[in-house]
């Protein structure tokens, strides 16, 4: 019996290197060119891929450090290894990062929208940035509502704020639409929006007034025959406990379809995170439940991307818990957290790449964005 | 000893294991259905060092649950703590709510898992072995944790070291290398913060 693994059947080399991330996958295709293919297999075959454990990437054109970016790279840390990928930005400009799914960032710069697969380097121009009543909007929030790469149909949302009128605005466009389309705007802040459904053209949006004595998630359903959109209530949240003058709604799907929503509550002379809360959202039967234990799932959240990972295949992954990168700029404080689930405790994260260095000038701590880079590839490899 | 079941290895070496040990090979189980009770089952794609592996890895896992999730959905008729009180617990909904609460069925799963990933803690060879005989004979756990000692070998390595320890050749062209070298150079390009 030959123990050579050059002889190894190819459907049992898949089976191994399917195991792996990013890293270790991509340094597998650098081995022989039997390795080559195989990982060329796994990248085509979504069913197949794992979750990665996700990266943290600056909104902003900073390093990770806070230093100024002068080069032409995407900074990205990776929680898993602890360490910084330098990944080269396929435009001369680097671009503000606004959101985040299915493995691409969705990034603004002046009045351009890109989408981008930093992994891939693939790249789709959206139209630029829309104005209401001729004046400017500044990208609050932006999601996505499946890969690009996988071909067909997809949806790219975004919260907008017009700085000069201080109200804020849903826009979204459609895969080679030329102009954004609003969904509405003008009334209500938008605390947090997901695509969520089997469909993946519904999105769904968490709503607060001025005194957020009253929250809502109502959904819009982007494919109507109708040119004018109409909101679905799907919940509503009482009991804003006042005493807290900083919320936070962040909105995410699971893998399982699953629409959960998490608050996080915090007073600005605490200065500490102070409650979190999540609840499931069963959108077809409008109810709203605590859940106490996320089960496999982790969540990673932050201002610009909510993520849901299920962990059942990753060892190395927590469950149960939820990451969190907030920024409390405005009181000070840029902060990373572990929140467990089970011990109803946060544990402060310690990213070790992101230090201070604190005997120059202070370097501002960049507001970080969760992203789960995606190994995958086009599935017809003539494209 | 309950039901027992015979087995020959390639190199005719006989092992008589108890039923729900080898019962862990579906194919092993398939055979026996057919045969006589009294018949040895043939391996004879297994020898016998090999085999008497793979039988130390289905005796740990007899009566366990599937290890090959990280939180196997157990009945709570398996459960240590409950004996088989197991009352209406037959759905996979109260089986999965079972096991997230259960302390002692997540303990003894994540034991298991240990002493698993200590059994693939070995070098290639046999990882490469366990493998072909766990695809061969059909065995789902012996299968998962040979893969996850295969992908552990690969972790944390460079090109050059993986092919170091999986004994592999750089068939790539010096363009093909060049393309590769520039495609993945982010992966390994030291970064000074």
């Amino acid at each position: 019996m030959s123990t050579s693994w050059s002889e190894i059947p190819t459907d049992l080399l898949y089976l191994i290197l399917s195991k792996l991330s990013i890293h270790d996958l991509f340094c597998s295709a650098a081995v022989c060119s039997h390795w080559s293919a195989v990982v060329d297999k796994v990248r085509r075959s979504p069913g197949d891929q794992l979750p990665q454990i996700p990266w943290l990437v600056p909104e902003e054109q900073f390093l990770i450090n806070g230093k100024s970016n002068n080069r032409n790279n995407y900074n990205f840390f990776s929680l898993a290894e602890g360490r910084v990928y330098d990944i080269p930005s396929p435009s001369r400009i680097l671009k503000d990062v606004v959101g985040s799914s299915h493995g691409w960032l969705i990034t603004v710069s002046d009045v351009s929208v890109q989408l981008l697969n930093p992994i891939t380097r693939a790249h789709i121009n959206l139209p630029n940035l829309p104005t209401v009543d001729d004046r400017n909007l500044e990208a609050v929030k932006a999601v996505l509502s499946s890969d690009p790469s996988r071909g067909g149909d997809y949806f790219v949302a975004f919260v907008f704020f017009c700085p000069s009128t201080q109200k804020e605005f849903l826009f979204f466009v459609n895969a080679e639409d030329e102009k954004w389309k609003m969904i509405t705007g003008g009334d209500y802040y938008y605390d947090d929006i997901a695509f969520h459904g089997r469909h993946k053209s519904k999105l769904y949006v968490v709503v607060g007034d001025d005194e957020h004595d009253e929250v809502m998630v109502v959904a819009y359903d982007l494919i109507t025959p109708d040119s004018t959109l109409t909101s679905t209530p799907v919940v509503g949240l009482s009991d804003i406990i006042s005493y807290f003058d900083i919320v936070w709604y962040f909105l995410c799907t699971s893998s399982d379809d699953d629409l959960l929503l998490t608050r996080i509550m915090t007073k600005k002379s605490k200065k500490n995170i102070y409650e979190l809360e999540v609840w499931k959202i069963d959108t077809e039967k409008c109810v709203i439940s605590t859940m106490n234990n996320l089960g496999e799932y982790t969540l990673f959240l932050s201002a610009a991307s909510s993520l849901c990972i299920d962990t059942s295949s990753l060892p190395d992954l927590k469950s149960n818990s939820i990451y969190i990168s907030i920024d409390l700029y405005s009181i000070g404080i840029s902060e990373n957290w572990i929140y467990s689930m089970e011990d109803e405790r946060f544990t402060s994260l310690s990213l070790p790449a992101l230090s201070y260095r604190k005997r120059r000038r202070r370097w501002r701590r960049p507001v970080l964005v969760w992203f789960a880079p995606s190994i995958a590839l086009n599935a017809d490899p003539i494209l | 000893m309950g039901k027992t079941i015979k087995l020959i290895s390639g190199d005719g070496e006989m092992f008589e294991v108890e039923e729900a040990v080898a019962f862990q090979s579906n194919i092993i189980k398939s055979l026996a259905d057919e045969d006589n009770a009294d018949d040895c089952i043939p391996l004879p794609r297994v020898d016998s060092q090999i085999l008497s592996k793979v039988l130390e890895f289905c005796r740990k896992h007899a009566n366990s649950p599937s290890v090959h999730t990280k939180f196997a959905a157990i009945p709570s008729e398996l459960c240590p703590k409950h004996d088989g009180s197991a009352a209406g617990a037959s759905s996979s909904e109260s089986s999965s709510a079972h096991s997230e609460t259960c302390r002692a069925c997540y303990d003894a799963v994540m034991k298991l898992v240990q002493w698993d990933l200590e059994f693939v803690k070995v070098d290639l060879d046999l990882i490469h072995h366990l493998l072909k005989a766990a695809n061969y004979l059909d065995i789902e756990d012996l299968m998962f944790m040979a893969v996850e000692g295969a992908a552990n070998a690969i972790r944390g390595n460079n090109p050059e070291e993986i092919r170091k320890l999986f004994d592999l050749e750089n068939d790539f062209t010096p363009e093909e290398e060049k393309e590769i070298l520039k495609e993945y150079s982010w992966l390994d390009d030291p970064f000074e913060p």
